[in-house]
């Protein structure tokens, strides 16, 4: 993802902002992380380039 | 919470991408124009492989998918991705310009959740558009038996009874293209 989605994604739950935090970078793209809600704290993985926004409750039935 | 056909996807995406209708841009289009003012945020919700952001001139698409099989190929054609429910958008309130759900709503659980979410993410004067089938029509009520056939948990519905939903929704809507393919479009009040 780049760093520029960060203007409209929110956290599912209460819809709050998130923080970035990167692990993992090439050029503009953010390609390893997590986002963590600023309200809630949950935290959602970024991988292989692509933020795992699905409600807690679906990350785990969805397939990897 | 119902995962709905998202499991079903994920397996096929990569088949999914070459059997599937390809998206016209026109049938979308005259839905995206009755929004006021530019779209240039689209969210593309159950986008999967992006087809419909592939086949828009729109400066800014993002596809939003539970099934992450079907993020990866969006992916790997440059679009930007979220992992996300339909129904619990991840997107902050009027974020976007348009949201768009193609071809796709039929697999989703909850559908008025789905209009909500799309209520609350589109600006004043933002469009929602759903292309969908119409199960009423001949070769609507063969694709209800063929979906049903291959394992699919899909909800069809006509086109009118869909524009009500969307009007119960808050939105201005109305059917700019109809047949055995329709489009629905709601314009939130600004």
């Amino acid at each position: 993802m780049k760093e520029n989605l960060m203007d409209i994604i929110c956290c599912p739950l209460d819809k709050h902002d998130l923080e970035l935090d990167v692990t993992e970078r090439d050029d503009e793209e953010i390609l390893a992380g997590t986002l963590t809600c600023t309200e809630c704290g949950e935290t959602y993985p970024i991988e292989d380039g692509i933020p795992n926004l699905l409600p807690p409750d679906m990350r785990d039935e969805a397939p990897a | 919470m119902s995962l709905g056909d998202v499991g079903v996807f994920h397996r096929f995406a990569r088949a999914y991408d070459r059997l599937m209708y390809a998206a016209d841009p026109e049938t979308l289009r005259v839905g995206l124009t009755l929004a006021e003012g530019p779209v240039e945020t689209l969210l593309d919700v159950g986008g999967g492989t992006g087809r419909a952001s592939r086949a828009l001139d729109v400066p800014r698409p993002v596809v939003v998918d539970a099934a992450r099989g079907m993020l990866r190929e969006a992916r790997g054609h440059g679009l930007a991705t979220v992992q996300g429910d339909a129904a619990r958008l991840p997107v902050a309130d009027e974020s976007v310009d348009a949201v768009l759900v193609v071809d796709a709503l039929h697999h989703m659980g909850d559908v008025d959740g789905v209009i909500a979410a799309a209520e609350r993410a589109v600006r004043p004067g933002g469009v929602l558009v759903i292309r969908e089938f119409d199960p009423t029509t001949l070769r609507g009520r063969g694709l209800v038996a063929a979906e049903h056939l291959v394992g699919f948990d899909s909800q069809f519905y006509a086109a009118e009874a869909l524009r009500d939903r969307v009007a119960a929704g808050g939105f201005d809507a109305s059917v700019p293209d109809r047949g055995f393919g329709y489009t629905v479009a709601g314009v939130k009040p600004s």
